[in-house]
């Protein structure tokens, strides 16, 4: 089973909530912010496997006419073809890696794929008596999309065993790749104005692509703005954590919130697994 | 000779178009005559990404001499030196006045 | 004229005060137009209340469908998705607009023209009045592909906005992490603002947001926000810029009311609760006038 966090706002406890969970229920951790991988900080993992996210990209051969249809057909403008001076230009900040170019070329094995590392997936233990997984995709910089590293995240998840998902913040791509892998979404809300706006757009695509969700309320400094969103939403609140400059002051140190608000976690993950209906031993 | 320039509307009395892949029209000028022989709608004007790609694959199609424009971005730089073509800069002003320009060489020369 | 300066405002990590800082700076700051690139989560509108002058759709690119007529299942288009956007279900093929990137190749290979390309609506964007300056800001579709080119279409205008009204100035509050709304984003800025906190996550992101804006070669300052949260963690951050070349212009506190006052739209400049952050934050304008001035 999946369940994945994700807020829209960064910065409203997304790791920190992801990394307690994973440490208090013995869940596997996935690190999904492929932009900004922050989990590790928090678990201390032991990597023992670190492999490249290739895709592909087009090069063509000396079969090439230099006819300037893949340049042509390609959605994303990221050729150019010059017959003139028989010049094959790939613009590989543009590529998509669809393939396209390849299938309509008109002449056989004129261009091939090569392969090209968009960055980096790490897998290790984080917690040595009990085995529990921890895989982290880390892009490149410089690259614009992580969406091909998360899909090859997720073709190795195992579904019989229990993973939390950490998204990156926002609504577009990249979380839209980690929603669609859940079989539960938690929302971790900051109720601030700004926490709740961003919020608000992120339910908008949990509902839109049926997803079971529930609410986590961090920094809890006493108004309503997140209660009232779950009652209007229906959205049930697994728990809250307060506003505590000393939760602020243990997460620069990354330490693990479920070392020091054990309780809070406790109530939050036996709310999740209830609702889960995950059985954990 | 043919040259290729960026302009807000497909006449010689137009202004150049400042900004090369999201220029409103293209048109290509024999420079001998002093007319427009093509004029061309950029379709890719509303596109995000790669217009300047675009619109250098155009010029390159249309087997041009050389391109004037008010700058270029790096990637329209990149084509249009693989095709050989020659790019010019020049202030926005009347088509007219930079056909003139080019013939008295007062454009200036990029690369 | 010149092409304005593009202040932008980064942080790599979410949740470090990028909005606090940049709409205090947006209300201090004299003569400016506002653009808020941070598209999938936008917030400045909420600190600048805008009333709106100018709405308009944004195009996505075009995404497949199946005319189911005219397919013959035969599932060429599924197995040749690189993007797995093509689901079969009840021996029906039907294109999953959330995976979709729009590259046509299911289009190209269908034997039957059964799939056509629709243009779908990615989001919005708007031209607004504040009682700050002009702001243009920009809502993409929840899930919408493309977040860059909205990005890129709201930077741009900000531009032609600031030409046509002769300002000299653009800030811009930027979106979190390093991927593609970035990128975008840090196209032609000339100032580039990062708002980073001493944590481990903060500093781990600060340097790889600083790799990416390097590619820019834009001017790079720092602004440490909740810098007491960590002392240790901040001087770490101190000795870095030092190293780097790269300026600290501000030392924020952590104090409860900047929540506060956000809680009621406010920013802390707006305020006389916080006279230690608002020294802070005219340090950071002070950078950006005597800069501005040249």
């Amino acid at each position: 089973m999946n369940i994945a966090i994700v807020s829209g706002k960064g910065g409203t406890g997304k790791t920190t909530l992801a990394t307690g969970l994973a440490y208090t229920i013995n869940a596997n951790y996935i690190d999904m912010d492929a932009g900004e991988p922050n989990g590790r900080h928090f678990l201390d993992p032991e990597i023992s496997k670190s492999i490249d996210c290739e895709v592909m990209i087009p090069e063509n051969t000396d079969k090439c006419t230099y006819c300037g249809i893949c340049a042509n057909k390609c959605q994303f403008s990221a050729l150019a073809v010059i017959e003139k001076t028989k010049k094959f230009m790939l613009f590989d900040d543009l590529c998509h890696h669809c393939g396209l170019c390849v299938e309509v070329c008109p002449v056989k094995d004129a261009i091939k794929e090569i392969s090209k590392s968009i960055g980096k997936i790490n897998s290790g233990i984080f917690n040595k008596q009990k085995n529990i997984n921890f895989v982290e995709g880390v892009l490149k910089i410089g690259e614009t999309s992580s969406v091909p590293l998360l899909e090859q995240i997720k073709s190795n998840l195992v579904k019989e065993q229990l993973n939390i998902l950490d998204s990156a913040p926002g609504s577009a791509c990249p979380v839209v790749s980690v929603i669609e892998a859940a079989d539960f979404v938690v929302l971790a809300g900051e109720p601030t104005p700004f926490g709740l706006n961003d919020l608000e757009i992120v339910f908008e695509l949990v509902k839109a692509m049926d997803k079971p969700v529930g609410l986590i309320i961090n920094k809890y400094m006493g108004n309503d703005l997140l209660h009232d969103f779950s009652k209007r939403e229906n959205v049930p609140i697994l728990g809250t954590i307060p506003f505590d400059r000393s939760i602020a002051e243990n997460y620069s140190k990354s330490i693990n919130i479920a070392e020091l608000q054990s309780k809070e976690l406790k109530h939050i993950s036996e709310n999740l697994l209830k609702l889960t209906g995950y059985h954990y031993e | 000779m043919k040259t290729f320039i960026s302009v807000k509307e497909s006449s010689l009395d137009s202004m150049l178009d400042e900004r090369f892949g999201r220029a409103a029209y293209f048109i290509v000028v024999d420079t001998d005559s002093g007319e427009i022989v093509k004029s061309i709608n950029n379709e890719y004007i509303n596109d995000a990404h790669g217009v300047g790609i675009k619109a250098a694959s155009i010029a390159v199609n249309e087997n041009v001499d050389s391109v004037i424009g008010h700058n270029f971005g790096p990637k329209v730089l990149e084509v249009l030196k693989a095709a050989g073509i020659k790019m010019y800069t020049s202030e926005v002003k009347t088509i007219k006045d930079i056909i003139d320009d080019y013939k008295n060489n007062k454009l200036s020369a990029t690369l | 004229m010149n092409n304005p300066r593009e202040i932008l405002i980064l942080s790599g990590k979410g949740g470090t005060g990028k909005t606090t800082v940049a709409s205090s700076l947006a209300k201090l700051i004299n003569k400016k137009v506002i653009a808020d690139t941070d598209v999938d989560a936008a917030d400045m509108h909420i600190m600048l209340n805008p009333s709106l002058i100018e709405e308009h759709s944004f195009k996505g690119r075009s995404k497949a469908f199946i005319e189911q007529d005219k397919c013959n299942q035969c599932g060429l288009c599924h197995s040749k998705c690189k993007f797995n956007a093509i689901d079969k279900l009840d021996n029906k093929y039907i294109v999953n607009s959330f995976s979709c990137e729009g590259c046509t190749l299911c289009y190209e290979v269908c034997p039957t023209n059964a799939i056509v390309m629709e243009e779908e609506e990615a989001g919005k964007w708007y031209l607004s009045k504040t009682d700050f300056g002009l702001f243009v800001h920009a809502r993409l579709n929840p899930g919408a592909e493309n977040s860059g080119n909205l990005v890129s279409m709201v930077k741009h205008q900000a531009k032609q906005t600031a030409i046509k009204n002769n300002i000299d100035t653009i800030l811009i509050d930027g979106p979190p992490g390093i991927g593609c709304p970035v990128i975008a984003s840090l196209s032609g800025a000339n100032t580039v603002i990062l708002v980073t906190e001493p944590t481990v996550s903060g500093v781990s992101d600060l340097k790889r947001i600083i790799g990416v804006a390097q590619n820019f070669k834009p001017e790079i300052a720092i602004v440490i926000n909740k810098f007491d949260i960590n002392t240790d963690i901040s001087k770490q951050i101190d000795d870095y810029a030092n190293n780097n070349k790269i300026p600290i212009l501000a030392h924020i506190p952590f104090d409860k009311c900047i929540v506060e006052l956000l809680m009621e739209k406010r920013t802390p400049i707006e305020s006389n609760d916080c006279p230690e952050i608002n020294k802070e934050i005219k340090s950071i304008l002070n950078y950006l006038g005597e800069k501005h001035d040249n």
